[in-house]
């Protein structure tokens, strides 16, 4: 992604500067090519190279009033020690009538020289060009393609397989608030894409007497086979800033309804827009390679090469080694390229090639470099003779095969010295009698001294920490296993449930009672010892609570174990309740209150016999 | 969910604290055992060797007795010519610290110097090899490696019994086939070791007899640093086994680890 806007100014500065002092240049430039009658036009002359210069005399103005101008800007700038230096008259053209209208020429003297700008047409319609009352953000403009297009261009449209094509992108804008551009998607069947290494390339341009601004992307590509192949189109995602224009709304809603105006206010009522841009396609054709003359060896590689091959030393001793360097480079795919290195030769003894390889994209061409060096050592006088390097490659431009052969290269090998063929022997009489150590000398190794090798003083069968490891886990596991199946029981026994939760709620219910008590709420209070008695004999003995009442309450108790006047006072209890409850009569607080103790007692008695 | 399950995980939390707090914590050898070693270590390098003995034998006794301690100690009775101490000494370091090289090199620099030359009856390699778990691993080694699994049996379990999920019970089915291994191999170990039925010789020679006492007959003289293998024992006698041969010998010549 680049931020363009940073760079536009920079770069128009710096492309200015780039023109050189002595060479001046007068170019005019207007900022459209078709406007309407209540539009107006820019043009602009530039000097370049000079500021020297008188005003600019329009030679031929009509069907044009100026409305506002010049207004001139200077420019002046050094990079890399040299100075530049420009001028810039900018006039506001108005149109007078319609049809072709032409602005200029103009001439300006600079210096003591006198240059001439070329006209320029300029074609003028009736009406509105836009519809702009329907076009209140002002977007038409923008998706024409004059303000705005991609282009894709390449170096050649023929060339050899495995050659190679300088593909260029090139984005060109003008009066456009460019903020954001994606980088393109360069993938492409049946090429190699090779990174032109740094960013891509801005400047300014001319075309058809306008200023645009570009970037360019550049890209190398090394075709793989041969045929008609067609490159793009590329599209581009440019993301611009569009001024909302028209009158600004002040309704609130209307704010909200079309959103981002709130935004626009911070930013000085601007929206941004993604628009795609399509570049058009490219056929290039890619020829074989001839099949004549085609040497043996061809390893594929296709441009314009240069071999040197080194030897060094020349004059070796047996067993010494001998460095045989291949250097291969030029212009073109040398990740392609390769070299038979000599393997198999009589009378030396070779070591794998230690190789290099480095290729990268300069000036729009490959170029690369690949090293190979070989160690190889002569194991006898009789070996002198080091074998030629031969390399082949194609070469597009003057389209013929290239053969390359440095060598054979000749040594001077000398026998080895007496005492060193002494050496060798006895390290092989050594050699020999490896796998059995003679021992000198038998001692032991010294003592401990380090805390960490001296191991644990502590046992294991003396440690708690052992016994709290076997236990702890086994005795969660009992605990756990039993409170499972306490709950399992829960779950599947239902009589088991009631019972064991019977005093918990029997007590809750008196709870409840005692407070009804409390706030006199009578009717309350009779209901809830009523139930707190005949749910918790139900709960007991696993009965519906519907079935306790004070008529069944003995036959119901019978064969517990309950002693006969328990019984009655509890019936005496339930029928004190009903009363209550169905026939209301007078409240006495203080027989409420023994009711309900007497009812906790009972309670307490009938748990202890019941269960 | 798990709410409901909380109670009986603070139990067991309480009871795992309590009997942290409940066990004694023996304390580790005092630093007067400590003290003792290095000064030991000390004398050592001055070659003052049964100096050495003897303050390594105060250490063991004051209850420092890691392996690196009698390997020390075996040293000490090498240098002093005493090699059945030292023998005895190296294997009982061996125990502790099954995989130290210089214990195992100086036990068998020791017994290379015996007078006779009878192999200790060791398994061969492959097999210890094979039985790697009996003959790698130090019997407190073991020991904490079952306690650990017999843990996670019951920490599976425990979990188990309230997640029924299948792969638990493939894990505790796979970890309870490593404890008993494992385990088994402890137990081996440990009955071994419990058995002292390995000793070496530790006078300059000793006569084995046909019975307990030295009213029986000589039958063979086995000299210092001989591993044998004990049978039996009776009164002031041992029963003892040597490259096949079997015999009465007095305890005063061995030194019984």
């Amino acid at each position: 992604m680049l931020k363009l806007l940073k760079y536009t100014l920079l770069t128009s500065f710096l492309l200015f500067a780039s023109v050189s002092q002595a060479q001046v240049k007068v170019l005019a430039s207007i900022n459209k090519r078709v406007i309407s009658l209540n539009e107006n036009v820019n043009f602009q002359v530039t000097v370049e190279g000079s500021q020297k210069t008188l005003m600019p005399k329009f030679e031929k103005l009509t069907g044009f009033s100026i409305l506002q101008g010049p207004s001139i800007s200077r420019q002046m700038s050094f990079v890399n020690g040299h100075q530049s230096k420009s001028v810039t008259y900018s006039y506001i053209l108005k149109p007078n009538a319609v049809g072709s209208q032409t602005i200029g020429p103009v001439t300006v003297k600079v210096g003591s020289q006198k240059y001439r700008t070329k006209p320029i047409q300029v074609e003028i319609v009736k009406g509105n060009k836009n519809n702009s009352k329907n076009d209140p953000a002002g977007t038409a403009d923008l998706s024409t393609d004059q303000n705005i297009f991609l282009n894709l261009q390449v170096d050649k449209s023929e060339v050899y397989a495995n050659g190679q094509i300088s593909l260029a992108l090139t984005l060109y804008y003008k009066d456009v608030d460019i903020t954001d551009v994606t980088q393109p998607d360069f993938k492409l069947k049946g090429f190699f894409v090779y990174d032109d290494g740094g960013r891509p390339v801005q400047q300014r341009v001319m075309i058809d007497n306008m200023i645009y601004q570009s970037v360019r992307f550049q890209k190398l590509l090394i075709p793989l086979s041969a045929g008609k192949h067609k490159i793009g189109p590329f599209s581009i995602d440019v993301t611009i800033r569009v001024p909302i224009r028209g009158k600004r709304r002040r309704d609130p809603f209307d704010d909200n309804f079309f959103g981002g105006s709130i935004f626009g206010d911070f930013f000085g009522n601007y929206k941004t827009k993604i628009v795609s841009v399509k570049s058009n396609p490219v056929t290039v054709n890619i020829r074989k390679l001839p099949l004549t003359g085609k040497p043996d060896g061809f390893s594929g590689a296709v441009g314009n090469f240069s071999l040197n091959v080194d030897v060094s030393p020349k004059t070796v001793q047996v067993g010494e080694p001998v460095t045989l360097t291949v250097k291969l480079s030029g212009k073109g795919n040398i990740d392609n390229a390769s070299i038979d290195m000599p393997k198999d030769t009589r009378g030396f003894r070779i070591y794998e090639p230690e190789t290099t390889r480095d290729s990268r994209v300069s000036e729009g061409q490959l170029v690369g470099k690949r090293t190979y060096k070989q160690a190889m050592v002569p194991t006898s006088t009789n070996a002198v003779l080091i074998p030629a390097i031969n390399f082949s490659y194609f070469n597009p431009e003057t389209k013929k095969y290239v053969s390359l052969k440095r060598g054979p290269f000749k040594l001077k090998v000398k026998p080895m010295p007496e005492d060193s063929k002494l050496r060798i022997t006895e390290l092989t009489s050594i050699r020999n009698n490896q796998g059995s150590i003679r021992i000198l000398n038998q001692d032991i190794f010294p003592i401990t001294t380090s805390v960490d090798s001296l191991g644990s003083s502590k046992r294991a069968i003396n440690n708690p920490a052992f016994y709290t490891l076997v236990i702890a886990p086994a005795a969660a596991w009992i605990i756990l296993a039993a409170f499972a199946r306490r709950r399992n029981r829960m779950l599947n026994d239902t009589a088991l449930y009631r019972r064991t939760n019977a005093s918990k709620k029997v007590k809750a219910r008196l709870k409840k009672a005692r407070s009804a008590l409390k706030n006199d709420n009578n009717k309350l209070f009779y209901l809830e010892l009523s139930d707190a008695l005949t749910h918790f004999i139900a709960d007991q003995i696993h009965i519906p609570a519907a079935q306790v009442t004070a008529i069944t309450l003995s036959k119901i108790l019978t064969g517990y174990g309950i002693p006969q006047e328990t019984v009655e006072e509890l019936k005496n209890t339930l029928e004190y309740c009903d009363f209550g409850r169905f026939a209301p009569g007078e409240f006495s607080k203080v027989e409420a209150e023994k009711r309900l103790s007497a009812s906790e007692r009972l309670i307490t008695e009938l748990e202890k016999v019941i269960s | 969910m798990l709410r409901r399950y909380y109670k009986p995980f603070i139990i067991i939390f309480a009871v795992i604290a309590l009997m942290e707090f409940i066990v004694p914590q023996q304390c580790f050898a005092t630093d007067d055992a400590y003290t003792t070693f290095v000064q030991a270590n000390q004398v050592y390098k001055g070659t003052n060797y049964s100096k050495a003995i003897s303050l390594y034998n105060k250490a063991l006794s004051l209850g420092f007795a890691p392996g690196g301690l009698y390997y020390n100690l075996g040293n000490a009775y090498y240098r002093n010519g005493d090699l059945g101490k030292a023998i005895a000494s190296y294997l009982r370091a061996r125990q502790l610290l099954p995989r130290n090289s210089d214990v195992l090199e100086n036990l068998n620099t020791a017994r290379s110097q015996t007078i006779d030359k009878i192999v200790p009856n060791e398994p061969p390699a492959a097999l210890r090899q094979f039985l790697f778990l009996y003959y790698k691993f130090s019997l407190d080694e073991l020991l904490w490696m079952t306690a650990v699994l017999l843990a996670a049996v019951f920490l599976l379990l425990s979990i188990y019994t309230f997640f029924r999920i299948s792969p638990i019970r493939s894990f505790i089915k796979i970890t309870v086939i490593v404890f008993v291994i494992i385990g088994t191999t402890a137990a081996v170990k440990f009955y071994n070791i419990l058995s002292h039925s390995t000793a070496v010789i530790t006078s300059k020679e000793a006569v084995v007899r046909a019975g307990p006492g030295d009213s029986y007959a000589e039958i063979f003289v086995i000299h210092n640093g001989t591993e044998i293998k004990i049978l039996e024992k009776k009164d002031n006698s041992a029963k003892i086994k040597v490259d096949k041969k079997k015999g009465w010998i007095n305890v005063n010549d061995i030194d019984i680890i």
